[in-house]
């Protein structure tokens, strides 16, 4: 429990609230600013960084004569819902952000608990092979997508799943990566646990879901996380895999849209909003989670 | 009598319910991931005709057309410039951001999320918000230049002009921009014990020195890590130019992957399979050198305290 | 029928560690029985043997009448207590208590009232809705108990269960588990490297090392008639004093002393070079209330520590320590008392007093020997010599 705890704490302050700390001694020449000078470098470099998306969002509200109109209106005088009724009214959007849902959905649920179980596998059981195996999936970690997307196509062709969210779903049922970082965590937990549910009589299958699991929930959301935001942003595949609009996914159905209407920028910016606001939401409400499973992913990677 | 263990269980231990557990793992791995990387290399040799949808082999016909392909060639000139621009931009930036984030000042949580939040940007919304804003009629960024004085520029209608822009839209957002490595840097800062740069600065270490004395070293993994990744994620760009330019003007933006799209497109499995392989040619080179360049280091380090 | 034996069993780990080898051991039903020995010796490993968590790979596994050698564990009737707890921390504490019952589908009814029972019992009442986490360290150390009383099994295993907790709440756990065992008079099995544990709670004490049974005997027995120098070495504290020396004349000669042996001892017609064990509490201060019938000794101490009750005096003497293998293995546990800066290979003893006395260090005193009290070992083996005289063991059946 202590592993477990000590886990959480780990990353803790990247991204825990703003505490106010006495700044450190100031500099020499800016004793005379209210305000630690480090903001007149970090106000302006976030704020660019999340300049565009800002715009985005306004400009998915604005007629088309504000927005090309420059300086751009910071605050609209009117909500401009034209962009989204378009996009509702004379679009397929909610079928693809349906797909979009559908496909996320299934592949966050099937990696939580495909890879909970192959983690759990190499983690804890003996077995023949095991580090072979381990070693193999290891390496399909760094091959190169492109590689094995001619006959990843071919297989769905084959299996008449093309062009369906089947051939979206499968390939990303279980990744590499979660099995992985779940591996790692419940080796971190402390084997006594297991032993005395195993005493206590359970079997493998249940320790796994009695115990192992509820103690692994900060692992578990970061494979959730991770494969929600690659679910729901790729494009490569679904570009190639995926051919009638109906069973487009949102960015998709964006990229599409856009290319069709150039003339109706408020409705490609709603459409890219919706397309965005789902991540940005679990973003916002899960901060911390998001910045750690990033982290995670790349630092253990 | 307690039940004695199950027969299968004392002959064969745990193998056979270890392997269910993995089965499902194994399916997809092996089936979407080691197969293709194989049948890849055997498509790459084969010529198939769509028509009579006859396979024939090719030999290195493939390969040999492919360097002789102006079309592939330009993709692969496009993606060297996108990366080689892309890759120590998003580093330094990345690095920059992150020592900026760690700062201990008010409001610090409201600048982090305001930094992270394009790492969350699908790259098609990148590329489809930048080719709005970038528009040579009525974007945004012409404005700009307008109110500045500057003349309007062509933007996306001009391949040098469009390549650098991806460069410029990758960087900005998406799961390799310089938030994403500002996320990964700060997280390595913040596993730096206070004690070391407060032990380094009561030493007398002005700023520049702490930085090199102790952040740079601990730094050093995660920038090696960054270095092969976003070198990856450069090579593999698709999205982005999906999003905005579909690899125009003419064929200024083609980048190899999309270049392989479009050869499954028209069902040109030979040649886009040869494609990847010449890709992952020179990703293995890229690595060797790494490898060989870490090693030289190191041999280099031992040298000097020996 | 909780008597548990182990036949000839051995463990040998991938890669050729062997750290059981062929243990035969028989723990009466009801016994308090202690495994004690240094880190290593394969406690743990044979604990896990009973239990059924690790396998053997050789010999016998019996509980009650029934062989278990290869029964799963959760079939084996045994309850485990780990040394770091394994409390399931996502549970609360009723739930942990209750855990094991529900797996064996018991009826609600008496699962409520052997959680009520533990609970009572342990004092555990007020504390049943909270998490583990939110326990203090004695507590969670009662819970796992707990745990493994409502299920009544037929044995108890507990591995170093008290290595975790301060030294203070270790002795009052300690008496805890001593009354506890009284009450229950469950068979018991006991893992510690602390050999004061072993004492005080034992029924009789396993002594291992390196995998092999040394001695297995009452607490009083082994403490005075160590089977081998390891023994010896390895139990009381401060540990024994072990020296080379000279059996001659009806004496014991090192140091340039000579002590002479005890009326009865069966190796005054001896002449032969053996090791000399002498308990630090065979000394007393020579006084007016000393025995003068045993032989003195004058002595220069280097180090006197006042413990209240007892005063530990340790002096050098000009005779070569003991420093076979068998000696430094015990003593990687036990708390000698040594110099940080030791010098020439000079033996040194360790003396305890009575604490009215009041020894000076670097001023010359006198101490007395009590010449019954003196252990003599076989250079060579390290076995016991002289014991035979004496009954050799407790009889087997209970
Ligand atoms: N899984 C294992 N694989 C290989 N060797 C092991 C394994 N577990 C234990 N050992 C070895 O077996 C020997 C006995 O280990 P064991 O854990 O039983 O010692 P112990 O007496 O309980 O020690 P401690 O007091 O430190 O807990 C040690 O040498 C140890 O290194
Ligand atoms: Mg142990």
């Amino acid at each position: 429990m202590s592993a477990v705890a000590s886990r959480r704490r780990g990353r803790e302050q990247l991204d825990s609230p703003a505490r106010p700390v006495a700044a450190g001694p100031v500099k020499k020449g800016w004793r005379w600013l209210p305000f630690d000078p480090w903001h007149l470098a970090l106000a302006p470099a976030t704020l660019l960084l999340a300049a565009p998306l800002l715009w985005m969002l306004l400009a998915s509200f604005m007629s088309a004569q504000q927005l090309y109109k420059f300086p751009p209106t910071i605050i609209p005088g009117s909500l401009h819902l034209d962009g989204y009724r378009f996009l509702f009214e004379d679009t397929e959007i909610s079928t693809w952000f349906l797909n979009s849902l559908i496909v996320s959905s299934v592949c966050v649920v099937a990696n939580v608990l495909f890879c909970s179980m192959a983690g759990y596998a190499f983690a804890r059981m003996r077995f023949r092979g095991s580090g072979i195996t381990l070693g193999i999936m290891l390496a399909t970690m760094v091959i190169p997508f492109q590689l094995t997307l001619i006959p990843t196509f071919i297989i769905f062709e084959h299996l008449g799943m093309i062009d369906t969210l089947w051939s979206l779903i499968v390939p990303s049922l279980v990744t590499p990566f979660g099995v992985f970082l779940l591996r790692q965590f419940f080796l971190s937990l402390p084997p006594e646990l297991e032993e005395a549910a195993y005493m206590d009589g359970c079997s493998r299958w249940k320790i796994l879901w009695t115990i192992v699991l509820p103690l692994a929930r900060p692992a578990l959301a970061t494979v959730a996380v991770v494969t929600f935001l690659l679910t729901w942003n790729d494009v490569s595949w679904p570009a190639i895999a995926i051919s009638s609009e109906a069973h487009n996914t949102l960015p998709l159905g964006v990229a599409s849209f856009r290319s069709r209407s150039e003339q109706n920028p408020s409705a490609i910016m709603a459409a890219n909003v919706i397309a965005t606001l789902p991540v940005l939401l679990a973003f916002l409400a899960a901060q911390k989670t998001f910045v750690r499973s990033i982290a995670s992913g790349a630092v253990k990677g | 009598m307690p039940p004695h263990r199950r027969l299968v269980e004392r002959v064969f231990g745990e193998t056979p319910s270890a392997w269910l557990y993995l089965l499902p793992a194994v399916v997809i791995i092996v089936g979407l991931a080691i197969v293709p990387v194989f049948w890849s290399l055997l498509l790459s040799f084969q010529d198939k005709d769509p028509i009579a949808e006859t396979t024939s082999w090719a030999g290195f016909d493939n390969y040999r057309e492919l360097f002789h392909d102006e079309k592939f060639r330009g993709a692969v000139e496009h993606t060297i410039t996108y990366t080689a621009l892309f890759v120590p931009l998003s580093i330094l930036g990345g690095l920059g951001l992150a020592l900026l984030l760690n700062k201990r000042v008010r409001f610090i949580g409201v600048y982090r999320t305001l930094a992270f939040v394009p790492v969350i940007v699908s790259a098609t919304v990148q590329g489809v918000l930048f080719s709005v804003i970038f528009d040579d009629q009525v974007g945004v960024a012409n404005g700009l230049l307008d109110k500045v004085g500057i003349a309007p520029q062509p933007f996306f209608s001009d391949g040098r002009q469009a390549l650098l822009l991806l460069v410029l839209a990758g960087l900005w957002a998406g799961t390799s921009c310089i938030s994403f490595c500002a996320v990964i840097f700060l997280a390595a800062l913040q596993d730096i014990p206070r004690e070391l740069t407060e032990a380094a600065s009561i030493d007398g270490a002005r700023a520049w020195g702490t930085f090199k004395a102790v952040t740079a070293p601990a730094l050093a993994p995660v920038t090696i890590f960054l270095l092969l990744w976003q070198t990856v994620q450069g090579i593999q760009l698709f999205d982005l130019v999906y999003g905005s330019t579909a690899g125009g003007p003419g064929d200024a933006t083609v980048v190899v992957v999309y270049f392989i799209y479009r050869s499954i497109r028209e069902s040109a499995y030979g040649t886009g399979a040869a494609a990847s392989y010449i890709v992952v040619a020179g990703l293995a080179a890229i690595g060797l050198a790494f490898w060989l360049g870490r090693f030289a280091v190191s041999r280099r380090g031992r040298g000097a305290t020996a | 029928m909780g008597a548990i034996h182990l036949n000839g069993v051995s463990k040998v780990y991938e890669g050729g560690v062997v750290a059981v080898d062929d243990v035969s051991l028989e723990v009466r039903d009801g016994e308090f029985m202690v495994l004690v020995g240094p880190s290593g010796c394969g406690k743990s490993t044979l604990l896990r043997m009973i239990a059924g968590l690790e396998r053997v790979s050789g010999g016998q596994v019996v509980i009650g009448d029934t062989d278990v050698t290869h029964v799963a564990p959760p079939d084996r009737d045994i309850a485990m207590v780990f040394q770091n707890y394994a409390l399931y921390p996502h549970k609360t504490v009723r739930e942990n208590l209750a855990f094991g019952l529900k797996q064996r589908k018991a009826p609600k009814a008496l699962i409520e009232e052997r959680v009520a029972d533990a609970a009572r019992m342990l004092g555990l009442e007020e504390m049943l809705q909270r998490k583990p986490s939110q326990l203090s360290g004695g507590q969670r150390q009662r819970v796992a108990i707990g745990r493994a009383m409502v299920r009544e099994p037929s044995a108890f295993l507990l591995d170093e269960p008290l290595s975790n907790l301060d030294a203070k709440l270790r002795t009052t756990m300690r008496g805890e588990l001593a009354r506890l065992h009284e009450r229950l008079g469950i068979t018991t099995v006991y893992v510690t490297h602390d050999q004061v544990e072993a004492m005080t709670l034992g029924t009789r004490v396993a002594v291992l090392r390196g995998g092999v049974v040394q001695q297995c005997a009452s607490p009083q027995e082994l403490y005075r008639r160590p089977r081998n120098l390891f023994v010896a070495a390895f139990i009381g504290s401060p540990a024994m004093n072990l020296v080379e020396a000279r059996i001659e004349g009806g004496c014991v000669r090192f140091a340039g002393l000579a002590i002479p042996l005890a009326d009865g001892s069966p190796l005054r017609g001896a002449a032969r070079d053996v090791i000399l064990g002498v308990r630090p509490a065979a000394f007393t201060a020579d006084g007016p209330r000393a025995d003068e019938a045993l032989p003195r000794i004058e002595v220069v101490p280097d180090l006197v520590e006042h413990l209240g009750d007892e005063v530990h005096v340790s002096f050098g003497l000009d005779a070569t320590p003991v420093q076979g293998d068998a000696v430094l293995a015990a003593e990687e546990d036990v708390h000698a008392t040594r110099l940080l800066v030791e010098d020439a290979p000079r033996a040194r003893f360790v003396a305890v007093l009575d604490g009215r006395t009041a020894p000076v260090a670097k001023q010359p005193m006198s101490l007395r020997v009590d010449n019954e009290q003196l252990y003599f070992f076989d250079p060579a083996s390290g076995e016991a010599l002289g014991l035979a005289a004496e009954p050799s063991e407790q009889p087997a059946a209970a």
